[in-house]
């Protein structure tokens, strides 16, 4: 044997030689007079045949003799001539349940120990049959608090479906243009992306869906009637949606809204350039038309026996969360003083342009704070300053929308708290600098005041952004907590019987999506306790049949789209929508990117 | 193997699959005469793991993990022989530095591998402490390991097209002070297994492979070597070895003595490897990325610590496998284990089965049924 030799690794130190089973004899005769060194049999299943592959060390080449036998023929073992193959052997007949003629030490197909190792595998059953195939949620649809199908509308899209994407997110929550436009999306920090920060923009398809319907109101067909009313208090986004669901199922729902229009905190918290409100009304005139929900506005409910005295069978209360917290700071009654829900809302709801000055402070870290500040802005305000009494990291709001804000020239200043607030031609605020302390309950770094420390600080306008707490009319007769939330159970019914209640009434100032959630999981209660068998549970859909992500490869490792925006010059003087959507080529693009891992083999 | 034993009475009795010289689930059933062992039949598949069928089923890229898991000892190899196989097929080249350093991390492998049969072996033939310091030694290789990859024993660095991670400076020099100190431990035991008496007793001329029967047994590795022929798949110069003047050691006592010694011989050879490796480095990219999909057939062999690794790996360009088929060294060994333990007696076991270094669990990766088509 010649070891020295030097011979690159590649193909070409293979040799390849076919031989028919007659003369496999003769030609390891052959090798075995050139003191060959048996290496292993490999052997393949291709279709009738087996293949096997018997290798060889010759020199410091390998040799590779290939002979074919049709499935069940009888093989010619090699173990007389290298006595070293009995092993390998022995596996091909395990595995492969191949007869070798003349192999000594014959296990007889139980050389490996597993039961019936010729029929099963670990993996998946051998004869015959698919492979076996799991199916999981989806990392983005466990986070959506609405478990709305994520991954199949998703791939309803890049099929080229959107209309199917969009009843798909109807199943599970009622608005689907909206939250195209205003969800948080908590489904994008689940998705596996992420984590190169690519993830898919799902907000954007659910939105791509919803501009793509030629009509919101969809044909659908109402069970039949079952001659049960439902009051909903609160036309918010948890009151929607229990309208809709209930109003499916066939009950007879009024909708009770104080405001002139429905829509809640998404009506006057959101602001335009977010959510354009035609798309707001048109989405939940849809919705309750299609489930037959009677609306009556301007009408305030002060106590809820008036409504079960009506002939309303069940009650939801989804009043909100309309209390706003006060600041606690002497000369706070200005007038100059305003607080952020009033202001958004007589610009929001009421499209009316108050007079702010050229400077305003907003007081705040929360999302109204931010809401303020823009539309402070876009109202033509020179200075827009937010002040914040912690530090950014522990800011309350959405990240990209502080950056927008940054971007539109909103100025932020952290570690201030206002203490004193004197009403002059302007006025002037005296802010307390605060440093960060020990860690409170929510894990975030309580300000201390530092000793001495005084700002003082100019502006015509200032708006308090502090948060609203809920506030419960004493004649609807629930039990509230401390915080005067109502404390309801797991199926969010409240402590009178045939009362439920959700939305930010019971969790306090929280988003689209959880109210949705709240609302969905009351309405199913409802429903079983009007006499129905309630809503359907998220369950696994094991009958969709998910193509193999093979051939897609390229679109599987493509960047996330970049959405179309406004530019900021532009946008700073109008309400005009910030984001301009994804385009047909975009949306399949992205919808084509998702890694289907609600899907595995 | 199996005769015909009818005139005389014989003792059948199984050695393993647990047994406290046995690492690792491997049964041999003896018929010995008195003490006089004269027949074999090797028991073997207890621990599958379907690990060649999972290998079809996975991204071929996915796979290198999955190959990795193979055996824990000589994990890198594995890795490193399942991505040359992809870049064979594919035609990929691999930046230079990224061939040093796949070298230096498999003589790394073989380094630990080594000292960790040695403290076995002397566990075996009843040499406590010499178990003791060798392992301890051994600490220091997996501190390199935890200090390149995070992990004590799998490196995870291999990828298709070159590694995964590189060495800077200080990883450099670390290597190098780490190679000086182990040389120094080791140059402490090695009149240990040069001189020492007991373990020569032990182990001289037990378990005689002769030359003229080991490549017809289709021996490997250490094993082969013992029987004076320089069999080492480092030869053939694959990744960086051309560039480092490897010569295979070789030990002609034909017996479990000849074997332990080839082992610890390239312990020395392994660490001079490293050196001249991290010595010869050159700078550049340690990844070409290979975006091909692999379509051929490949077969690819690399010198384990047991022996040589054969992979055949047929592609279909997709990017699932049609075939990933692994011959570890172990199992090229166990005929000529047979062959070995005939006509010895029973306290000579732990040593004739522990001289060949069997591995089981990466022997029985294996099952593979393919059906339905």
């Amino acid at each position: 044997m010649d070891q020295q030799q030097s011979v690159s690794k590649s193909n070409a130190s293979v040799e390849d030689v076919r031989v028919e089973k007659a003369n496999l004899y003769l030609k390891l005769n052959e090798l075995k007079a050139e003191n060959a060194r048996f290496l292993t049999i490999t052997a393949l299943d291709i279709g009738n045949d087996l293949e096997i592959i018997y290798h060889f060390e010759r020199g410091s080449h390998v040799v590779n003799l290939i002979t074919r036998s049709r499935k069940g023929d009888p093989i010619p073992s090699i173990t007389s001539f290298f006595g070293a193959a009995f092993i390998a052997e022995n596996e091909v007949q395990d595995l492969f349940n191949a007869k070798f003629v003349g192999l000594n030490v014959n296990f007889g197909g139980k050389m490996l120990k597993i039961e019936a190792a010729t029929e099963t595998t670990l993996l998946k059953p051998a004869v015959g049959e698919a492979p076996t195939i799991t199916r999981f949620f989806g990392r983005c649809r466990d986070e959506c608090p609405a478990m709305v199908n994520i991954p199949k509308y998703i791939r309803q899209i890049a099929a080229g479906d959107p209309e199917g994407a969009y009843n798909t997110v109807a199943e599970r929550a009622p608005i689907p243009a909206i939250l195209g436009r205003v969800c948080v999306a908590p489904c994008q920090q689940g998705c596996r992306q992420e984590r190169r920060e690519n993830n898919i923009q799902i907000r954007l398809l659910k939105r791509y869906a919803a501009d793509s319907m030629s009509s919101l109101r969809r044909e659908i067909e109402r069970s039949e009637p079952t001659g049960k009313r439902v009051a909903v208090v609160g036309g918010g986004p948890s009151g929607i949606t229990v309208a809709y669901y209930l109003g499916m199922l066939g009950h007879e729902v009024t909708v009770f809204e104080k405001a002139r229009r429905c829509g809640g905190a998404m009506l006057w918290g959101i602001p335009k350039y977010r959510l354009p409100k035609d798309v707001l009304q048109e989405e939940i005139s849809a919705r309750f038309d299609e489930a037959g929900v009677s609306l009556e506005t301007g009408v305030e409910i002060k106590n809820l026996d008036t409504l079960f005295k009506d002939g309303f069978d069940a009650v939801y209360v989804s009043i909100g969360a309309m209390k706003p917290n006060r600041m606690m700071v002497e000369g706070e009654g200005s007038p100059k003083v305003l607080d952020s829900m009033d202001f958004l809302t007589s610009v929001n709801a009421n499209n009316e342009t108050p007079d702010l000055g050229d400077e305003v402070i907003v007081v705040g870290g929360g999302n109204a704070a931010i809401d303020a500040a823009r539309v402070s802005k876009r109202l033509g305000v020179r200075d827009v300053t937010v002040y914040y009494r912690r530090t950014e990291t522990e800011m309350p709001a959405v990240l990209d929308e502080i950056h927008e804000a940054m971007r539109e020239g909103v100025s932020f200043d952290f570690l201030a708290q206002p203490v004193k607030i004197i009403s002059g031609e302007r006025l002037t605020l005296s802010f307390q600098c605060m440093i960060p302390g020990e860690p409170d309950s929510s894990g975030r770094r309580r300000p201390v005041p530092l000793e001495g420390a005084i700002l003082l600080r100019e502006a015509d306008t200032l708006i308090a952004a502090i948060g609203n707490g809920v506030e419960i009319p004493p004649g609807f007769g629930l039990e509230v907590d401390r915080r005067g939330r109502l404390i309801v159970d797991e199926n969010y019914a409240t402590s009178r019987k045939g009362v439920w209640a959700g939305g930010d009434n019971v969790t306090g100032p929280r988003f689209v999506i959880e109210a949705i959630r709240d609302g969905r999981k009351a309405a199913s209660d409802m429903d079983k306790y009007l006499g129905g068998r309630g809503l359907p549970e998220p369950a696994l859909d094991m009958d969709e049949l998910v193509q193999k992500p093979t051939n897609e490869e390229k679109d599987l490792d493509t960047a996330k789209v970049l959405v179309r925006e406004l530019d900021v010059y532009y946008r700073i003087k109008n309400f005009e929508e910030v984001e301009l959507g994804l385009n047909e080529e975009e949306a399949l693009r992205e919808a084509g990117r998702c890694w289907r891992c609600d899907w595995n083999e | 193997m199996s005769k015909q034993l009818v005139e005389k009475e014989f003792t059948v009795f199984p050695f393993g699959p647990q047994h406290p010289v046995l690492p690792e689930p491997l049964q041999l059933r003896f018929t010995v005469d008195e003490e006089r062992i004269v027949d074999v039949v090797p028991n073997i598949g207890y621990v599958h793991r379907g690990i060649e069928r999972a290998c079809e089923l996975n991204d071929y890229r996915r796979n290198i993990f999955l190959c990795e898991r193979i055996c824990g000892i000589c994990n890198f190899m594995h890795a490193m022989t399942y991505c040359e196989s992809i870049e064979m097929i594919t035609d990929a080249e691999v930046p230079e530095r990224a061939r040093y350093l796949r070298t230096v991390w498999a003589e790394l492998q073989r380094l630990q591998s080594h000292l960790l049969w040695l403290g076995l072996f002397a566990d075996g033939i009843g040499f406590e402490s010499l178990f003791m310091q060798i392992w301890r030694d051994r600490e220091i290789v997996l501190e390199l390991n935890e200090r390149t990859a995070g992990h004590r024993i799998h490196l995870s660095t291999c990828a298709i097209g070159g590694t995964r991670k590189d060495m800077d400076h200080e990883l450099i020099s670390r290597y190098s002070s780490s190679m000086e100190e182990l040389r120094n431990r080791i140059d402490a035991i090695a009149p240990v297994f040069y001189k020492d008496k007991a373990v020569q007793k032990k182990t001289v001329g037990k378990g005689i492979l002769p030359k003229s029967r080991a490549v017809a047994l289709g021996a490997a590795g250490p094993t082969i070597r013992g029987s004076g022929i320089p069999q080492d798949l480092r030869t053939l110069s694959y990744e960086a070895y051309r560039e480092l003047d490897f010569e295979p050691i070789v030990h002609d006592g034909e017996d479990a003595y000849s074997r332990a010694l080839v082992r610890f011989d390239e312990v020395y050879q392994s660490i001079d490897l490293i050196n001249r490796a991290l010595d010869q480095m050159p700078k550049g990219p340690i990844l070409q990325k290979n975006t091909v999909f692999p379509s051929g057939v490949a077969i690819n062999r690399v010198e384990q610590p047991r022996g040589e690794v054969v992979y055949y790996v047929q592609g279909n360009g997709t990017i699932h496998l049609e075939r990933c088929r692994v011959r570890t060294p172990t199992l090229a060994n166990i005929p000529a284990l047979l062959e070995m333990l005939m006509g010895y007696e029973v306290p000579d076991i732990p040593t004739i089965v522990l001289s060949i270094d069997p591995c089981m669990s990466c022997t029985e990766r294996i099952t593979y049924v393919k059906g339905g088509k």
